[in-house]
């Protein structure tokens, strides 16, 4: 059935909002500032991924793995040469939101120069074979999708709730001066949270790139929609994350469905121009902040 | 702040004090609109300023520094004075493109802005930015705002604290010349000296209570305050 | 005289050539100062000046083909619809900290490129708006790049007094105070949200003065000129040129226009020149907020860290 169908794509692409989401959230509470180049690092993971398979001829498993780590490893690098200079010199929150466009704009055409605006994609063969569920069917590539995903959030749920290094990361969101004053190293934190979120960024890239196809303006649209279901969920919370991820996807289906095609890409900013006068917190987030003393 | 019941009149310096996270931030945040309580209300006169936004509460005379010296850095001294002055018909577009009536008023605001700065000592700071004074000048420049809003009641969170002796004693002349125009004037300090100079009236807060009030001089020796500051 | 400088220059020097740049510096000499009241003067970093640019331009066009209105009508009625879409942004976002309105400028960007292109039965979707007439202004038919070059000049120098008027004024002095300090600002009595709003509008309406000028100088408009991309490009301009003052933009805006330019005369293949122009402009945002975050005539340095 139709319905179902448009459900069950709604929930494998709200699952993979949800994780642009989550990356994204994890590194705004953690280092208050819009790390635009995030849409970059989305991107790069996805190349990178085509790259080690269809370039140097790795098996699919070992170079989806390494471009992942990979991806890591430029999210630590952004912060590490970059963003950490840029706080050394005592850069506003606005100089950062610059240099992250800037550094955005590098990375976007150097990816452009390389590989040529061509649109690749990572699955040559059909998506996997397709199975009936529910009514529906889905795809292989989308039931990996949602695995990766489900995994994911909890990992990450479960490492900021349980672990060591996942308390002094929330510390550090919560009250950064504070965690200083403990003897909490925060550019180590803000090293290993880039690293997170960036790793995060990298997997939803792919899954981008499995479900559709690749180009060097790809992490841009899933950027955006992963930041609104950040907002709408509430920045900095886990289950908002994915509450918001879910919810996107749901709205999105529901434009598919019921609206006319020029207003499918409207409703995504209406449901955030919503949230913003209506509800800022979100779902489950702290108020949004606002100029205060 | 829990169970605050105050009452404040013209022509008054009341001191707040009490010890660190007492709660007299606050209680100036919450006068002049800045951060939201649970419950209660306030009034200036008839006109009540519980639920207004803090430059609503300005305009309607009750104005306030902050702890942490706030004014517009890169903007020259001169500049800052001049935002602070009510009623600009520039402040608004039409007029701002149009040019109407705008000449006479800045003369005037200039005028005015001079002998503000000549008050507070500043005149030769008039044209650098407000980045480079001292922390105590800085402190001068946003007192000064204050009085150029001609306002009915002057909220300071924390005039002389952190500032060099000279300017303190400026600081503190002012807040007196403050008393004898007829403002009302409330000021929340740690620097007890300057208390005992200036003040008429001490209150002092505990954990977000009022402990007690009155003159400064008895109210200050009494042995629940000392425990307090000391407990 | 053309022919004089051309010998002397030793290259083919066209007289339309020289125009057609003129005209170029001029529309986006509007747009980098119609995004540096925001940008500069008030501190609101946006991306979505395109998208203001394009209402310009898409109002004005169709008013001009369907409605063939005069010309100085088209351009009022553009720089008030825009003015009032600019509502759309700035009364859910602009209570709330810069972040959350450059999000809001963000998303607003993105869907009015959407919306460009999906809704075809007003703006022809990715087929565009063609056969834009010429501007009859004052009964003068402006058809010779020459003439356009003269009514973009004289549109962008009535911009500049009009926003220098702005600047300079008491409501230029509380832009700048919000800029500093917003809180401080409200402390003074300044409706700082209610401000922020008309700067906004405002903003949006000269960016779409820019658009009615683009759209009849190049008689077709199609979605692919207002993009993200765009945005990014404008707000280079006022970052580069420098923020915070009148020079900036103008400058940001003639330097980014007749760089492209320059380096298609060295003969750089057309297709990649487009991305060594823009990772070279990323590049120089980047430097620039490492060394001179002001740009390179500006005053603003979009603050210090408190």
């Amino acid at each position: 059935m139709l319905e179902r169908q448009l459900l069950l794509n709604a929930v494998v692409a709200g699952s993979t909002y949800s994780l642009v989401a989550l990356g994204f959230s994890v590194i705004y509470s953690v280092c208050r500032f819009f790390h635009f180049t995030h849409a970059a690092v989305i991107t790069c993971g996805a190349y990178l991924a085509w790259t080690f398979i269809f370039l140097v001829g790795l098996p699919p498993a070992v170079g989806i793995v390494l471009a992942v780590l990979c991806t890591a490893l430029l999210g630590a690098i952004l912060y590490g040469c970059f963003y950490h200079f840029l706080m050394l010199r005592q850069a506003s929150p606005l100089v950062m939101l610059l240099a992250s466009l800037g550094m955005y704009t590098v990375i976007q055409n150097a990816i452009s120069l390389a590989y040529g605006d061509v649109y690749r994609t990572l699955s040559p063969n059909a998506s996997f074979g397709s199975y009936p569920i529910l009514g529906a069917r889905i795809t292989g590539v989308q039931v990996a999708t949602l695995t990766a995903n489900v995994l994911l959030y909890g990992a990450i749920g479960w490492a900021l709730a349980r672990t060591k290094p996942g308390r002094i990361a929330r510390a550090v969101a919560n009250d950064r001066e504070l965690a200083n004053t403990y003897g909490i190293d925060e550019r180590l934190v803000f090293l290993v949270v880039f690293a997170v979120g960036s790793l995060l960024a990298g997997v939803a890239g792919i899954l981008i790139a499995f479900d559709g196809s690749i180009n060097p303006t790809m992490g841009f649209d899933a950027l955006l929609m992963g930041v609104v279901a950040a907002i709408i969920g509430g920045v900095g919370s886990i289950p908002g994350s994915v509450a918001g991820g879910f919810f996107i996807g749901f709205i999105q289906a529901f434009g598919v469905w019921k609206l006319p095609t020029e207003w499918q890409g409207g409703i995504v900013f209406i449901v955030l121009l919503a949230f913003l006068v209506f509800r800022p917190n979100g779902f489950f987030g702290k108020p949004l902040p606002r100029h205060t003393v | 702040m829990d169970g605050v019941a105050l009452t404040f009149d013209p022509g008054e310096i009341t001191a707040i004090v009490g010890p660190n996270g007492a709660g007299k931030s606050t209680l100036i945040n919450v006068l002049s609109g800045y951060v939201r309580p649970d419950r209660g209300q306030w009034y200036w006169g008839a006109t009540e300023l519980t639920k207004l936004p803090p430059f609503k509460i300005a305009r309607a005379g009750v104005t306030r520094t902050f702890q942490q010296v706030r004014v517009a850095n890169q903007v020259t001294v001169l500049d800052n004075l001049l935002l602070a002055f009510r009623g600009q018909k520039g402040e608004r577009l039409s007029n701002a493109i149009l040019g109407i009536g705008i000449r006479e008023q800045e003369k005037q605001n200039h005028e005015r802005a001079r002998e503000l700065l000549e008050l507070v000592g500043l005149e030769q700071q008039a044209l650098l930015p407000a980045e480079v004074l001292s922390f105590g000048q800085q402190k001068l420049v946003s007192i000064a705002c204050c009085l150029a809003m001609d306002p009915d009641v002057i909220m300071l969170d924390e005039p002389v604290s952190g500032v060099d002796y000279t300017l303190r004693s400026r600081i503190l002349a002012l807040l007196a010349q403050l008393r004898d125009r007829g403002k009302l004037t409330i000021f929340v300090e740690h620097d007890i000296t300057a208390v005992r100079e200036v003040a008429n009236r001490a209150v002092v807060m505990n954990a977000g209570k009022v402990l007690c009030q009155g003159q400064p001089g008895d109210i200050l020796r009494s042995p629940e305050v000392v425990e307090a500051f000391l407990g | 005289m053309a022919s004089l400088v051309s010998r002397y220059l030793g290259i083919r020097f066209d007289m339309d050539y020289a125009f057609h740049l003129i005209v170029l510096i001029s529309i986006y000499a509007i747009l980098a100062v119609s995004l540096d009241l925001l940008v500069g003067q008030t501190g609101l970093v946006s991306i979505s000046q395109a998208a203001f640019y394009a209402a310009g331009a898409y109002i004005g066009a169709i008013l001009a083909v369907g409605l063939r209105a005069p010309f100085l009508i088209e351009v009022l009625a553009a720089m008030l619809g825009a003015a009032l879409i600019s509502l759309l942004v700035s009364i859910p976002s602009i209570h709330l900290r810069g972040d959350y309105f450059f999000i809001a400028t963000f998303a607003f960007q993105l869907v009015v490129t959407s919306l460009l292109n999906n809704w075809v039965t007003v703006t022809r979707g990715p087929l565009g708006l063609a056969g834009i007439s010429p501007v009859i202004l004052f009964g003068v038919r402006i058809e010779s790049s020459g003439k356009f070059a003269i009514l973009a000049v004289a549109a962008t120098a009535i911009s500049y007094v009009i926003v220098w008027r702005v600047v300079r004024s008491p409501f230029g002095r509380v832009m700048r105070a919000i800029r500093e300090d917003e809180l401080f600002a409200q402390s003074l009595g300044k409706n700082t949200q209610g401000m922020k709003v008309i700067v906004v509008a405002l903003s949006a309406a000269f960016a779409a003065v820019g658009g009615c000028l683009y759209a009849h100088y190049m008689t077709y408009i199609d979605p692919t000129n207002f993009t993200f991309t765009e945005s990014l490009l404008i707000l280079s301009m006022v970052v580069i040129g420098g923020a915070g003052s009148l020079i900036g933009p103008f400058v940001g805006a003639g330097v980014l226009v007749l760089l492209p330019e320059v380096l298609r005369l060295i003969g750089l293949p057309s297709n990649t020149a487009a991305n060594i122009r823009q990772l070279f402009y990323g590049g120089l945002l980047v430097t620039l907020m490492f060394l001179r975050p002001r740009g390179f005539f500006g005053k603003y340095g979009f603050g210090r860290k408190t």
